[in-house]
């Protein structure tokens, strides 16, 4: 009989309690410190329990006309984005996985490369400006991220290796079903975990991505969230000047630029805080995956 | 229900770069080449089967044995569709099958690990290709129940795969086979991850159920017993290559060479160095001391092949084997009790030997260390050649 050592789990639990405080503490001072007012923030610093609750960072954000807009552009991106990318990724990790696939070393060698070396920003805003003319598209925001993740593709072809034994494969093909229906009906419904692991991960990096923003859009209408909220951030003239004079009547003094940059930050991060709870099930077994024999 | 015919089948996995490479800087070195086990290797790559021809007739059981790497699922899984064949020719029904698709050749398979699709329910499961074929759904419906009634599994029809049990799988396995009612059904080592008891109870499922459904099977084993039971004709394989076709008593009477004569049947045939004599048209065998007479219808295959006297591997099985008052001599190591009958392990100058002794005929009990005398009779011995292995009876 195994004995239960109760003072080492107590032990555990409070290490583990306090880890979890410690990486809860900075998003809760973020958060709360935001809704503080600018005046506080200079006197007492950042708190956790703000003297006065004021939202005035928030309507400072919100009364920028683009913000809604902007959020919009990004929801679209993210979700066309992800759903696109993890198709493509997916496409290409099961093809990497078919063993007498002609050319799959040199194939599995491109990709891996992309690991190590990227082209460069002037080659790649070279080429997708002049080849691809995707300068001021919404193609800018979708295009460069969808295949940008080797990674993405070498922990989904681990999957498929390890988790859908070739002998369902084969009994499909015998069974009379085509490649692309052996992928869509077999192959993508067996691998829930790993689509929702990089699925999660491509949703973050399409909501997080400004720079595809920064570089190729200069019309306000495509403008994605995190690229105006940085444009915010660092430049609160900006935020000042285009703000529609008769929703608040302020001016430069009245910008409360420390509570603001918290409360910019809040703003972009929110929703994703909201969806993690969702994946973190299958995003935990996705990530685990492979490391030890199912 | 077809005839299949695989003539002159090959199967040689070619070297992916790098490997050849690699196998040539060693021959350059002068190194020896390490050679695997059950393996041919060549300059083409390695050769997995060879020069393997075989006519199955229509609704024949034909079964595939032999050790691991022996080349039996590779036949398989090319008449499958599911490997490429090297070289030679297949046949379904008279139609050449080399290039033809899995789907196009009319066949099903089950496979050892299930290979269900685990995200549907057993009558997706079964009803799988029959949808993909277009069947009308009454249609489906009536040919999934049948087929769950013939195996017994009515009842788990709308459970996932994981909620039954490995045999209850299998019987799954089985009958999304059957429901295509296809003209050859090809089961690789279907009964391999069932416990023994469970095993007994498929192998006699799957004897009523050929009688049922009717079509050619081809039946992949390792296990002897399978083979024995099921099959109508037995294939020995080794190293690639067919060591013996023939029916299970065929194999067991007469082997064709030493690997078959080792192969089959339970416990091993106890294998003796030997001599055989020829004088005029009768054959003795002389080993231990003893000596021989083969039986008239070996001497006759012995003369026919114009055998003359020369040293012989000598093999004859346990259960042929008698404990006699005379005979070669040899001490008692290990008497396990089976039951019906006891197996004595001996020592015979240095030879291991199991006779089988049947209870009912035993006069007292055998203690380790006991000498015993065996012999053997002239119809049950069978002559090896020492330098090809060969029965010379072939």
């Amino acid at each position: 009989m195994v004995r239960k050592d109760t003072g080492f789990q107590v032990f555990c639990h409070v290490i583990l309690a306090i880890m979890a405080v410690l990486v809860l503490f900075p998003l809760a001072l973020l958060i709360l410190s935001s809704m503080s007012s600018e005046s506080d923030i200079i006197k007492y610093g950042y708190s956790l329990i703000p003297k006065n609750f004021d939202f005035t960072a928030y309507k400072f954000i919100f009364s920028e006309g683009s913000v809604f807009h902007s959020y919009l552009v990004t929801i679209f991106v993210t979700l066309v984005g992800t759903v696109a990318s993890v198709l493509v990724t997916t496409m290409l990790a099961y093809t990497l996985t078919i063993n007498d696939l002609p050319g799959r070393r040199i194939l599995s060698f491109l990709v891996l490369f992309t690991m190590l070396f990227s082209g460069g920003l002037v080659p790649s805003y070279m080429m997708w400006t002049t080849i691809f003319h995707i300068k001021n598209t919404i193609w800018a925001l979708l295009i460069p991220n969808l295949l940008c993740s080797a990674f993405h593709i070498m922990i989904t072809r681990s999957y498929f290796q390890n988790n859908i034994p070739p002998a369902i494969l084969e009994s499909a093909r015998i069974d009379g079903m085509s490649e692309f229906g052996i992928f869509f009906k077999i192959v993508l419904p067996l691998s829930v975990p790993i689509i929702a692991t990089i699925g999660f991960m491509k949703a973050l990096m399409y909501w997080n991505d400004w720079t595809n923003s920064l570089y190729y859009i200069t019309d306000k209408n495509l403008v994605g969230i995190q690229a105006l909220l940085n444009n915010m951030l660092t430049n609160v003239q900006y935020l000042a000047q285009s703000m529609d004079a008769s929703s608040v009547a302020t001016d430069m003094a009245t910008v409360p630029s420390l509570s603001m940059r918290l409360a910019i930050a809040v703003v972009g991060m929110l929703p994703m805080i909201i969806l993690y709870p969702f994946f973190q099930k299958y995003y935990m077994k996705g990530l685990t995956v492979g490391a030890v024999k199912g | 229900m077809a005839e299949v015919k695989l003539v002159n089948i090959k199967k040689v996995y070619p070297y992916v770069s790098g490997e050849e490479k690699k196998k040539n800087k060693k021959k350059s070195a002068d190194e020896p080449e390490k050679k695997k086990v059950n393996l041919q290797i060549t300059d083409e790559g390695v050769v997995a089967v060879q020069a393997f021809n075989l006519d199955i007739k229509d609704k024949e059981f034909i079964v595939l044995v032999g050790p691991s790497g022996c080349g039996k699922s590779t036949t398989l899984r090319m008449v499958a569709g599911l490997e490429e064949i090297s070289d030679g020719e297949l046949y379904i029904d008279g139609k050449l099958m080399n290039d033809v698709a899995p789907k196009d050749r009319d066949i099903a398979m089950v496979f050892q690990n299930y290979a269900l699709y685990p995200h549907m329910t057993v009558y997706d499961n079964m009803a799988f290709s029959l949808k993909l074929r277009h069947t009308p759904k009454d249609e489906i419906d009536k040919k999934v129940r049948e087929a769950a009634e013939i195996l017994d599994i009515t009842q788990y029809l709308e459970r996932k795969p994981k909620a039954l049990s490995g045999g209850q799988r299998q019987r799954v396995a089985i009958g999304r086979a059957i429901v295509r009612a296809p003209k050859v059904m090809l089961m690789d080592e279907p009964l391999s991850n069932l416990d023994a008891k469970l095993r007994n109870e498929m192998r006699a499922e799957i004897i009523k159920l050929r009688q049922r459904i009717n079509t050619t099977f081809m039946y992949v084993t390792h296990d002897q017993t399978e083979a024995m039971t099921l099959g109508d004709r037995i294939v020995i394989m080794k190293d690639g290559y067919i060591q013996q076709i023939g029916t299970p008593q065929e194999v067991f009477n007469h082997p064709a060479n030493l690997f078959v004569a080792g192969f089959i049947g339970m416990p091993v045939m106890n294998f003796f160095d030997a001599e055989l004599k020829r004088e005029g048209d009768k054959f003795f065998v002389e080993v231990g001391g003893i000596k021989v007479e083969l039986a008239p219808e070996k001497e006759a295959r012995l003369l026919k092949n114009n055998v003359q006297s020369q040293p012989v591997t000598l093999g004859v099985r346990p259960e042929h084997t008698d404990v006699a008052e005379q005979g070669i001599a040899s001490t008692v190591e290990v008497a396990e009790m089976m039951g019906s009958s006891v197996h004595l392990h001996l020592n015979a100058d240095g030879k291991d030997v199991i006779v089988i002794v049947p209870t009912i005929d035993m006069k007292g009990s055998y203690k380790q260390g006991d000498t015993v005398h065996f012999t053997f009779d002239g119809k049950v011995a069978h002559v090896f050649s020492k330098e090809t292995d060969k029965n010379l009876e072939f």
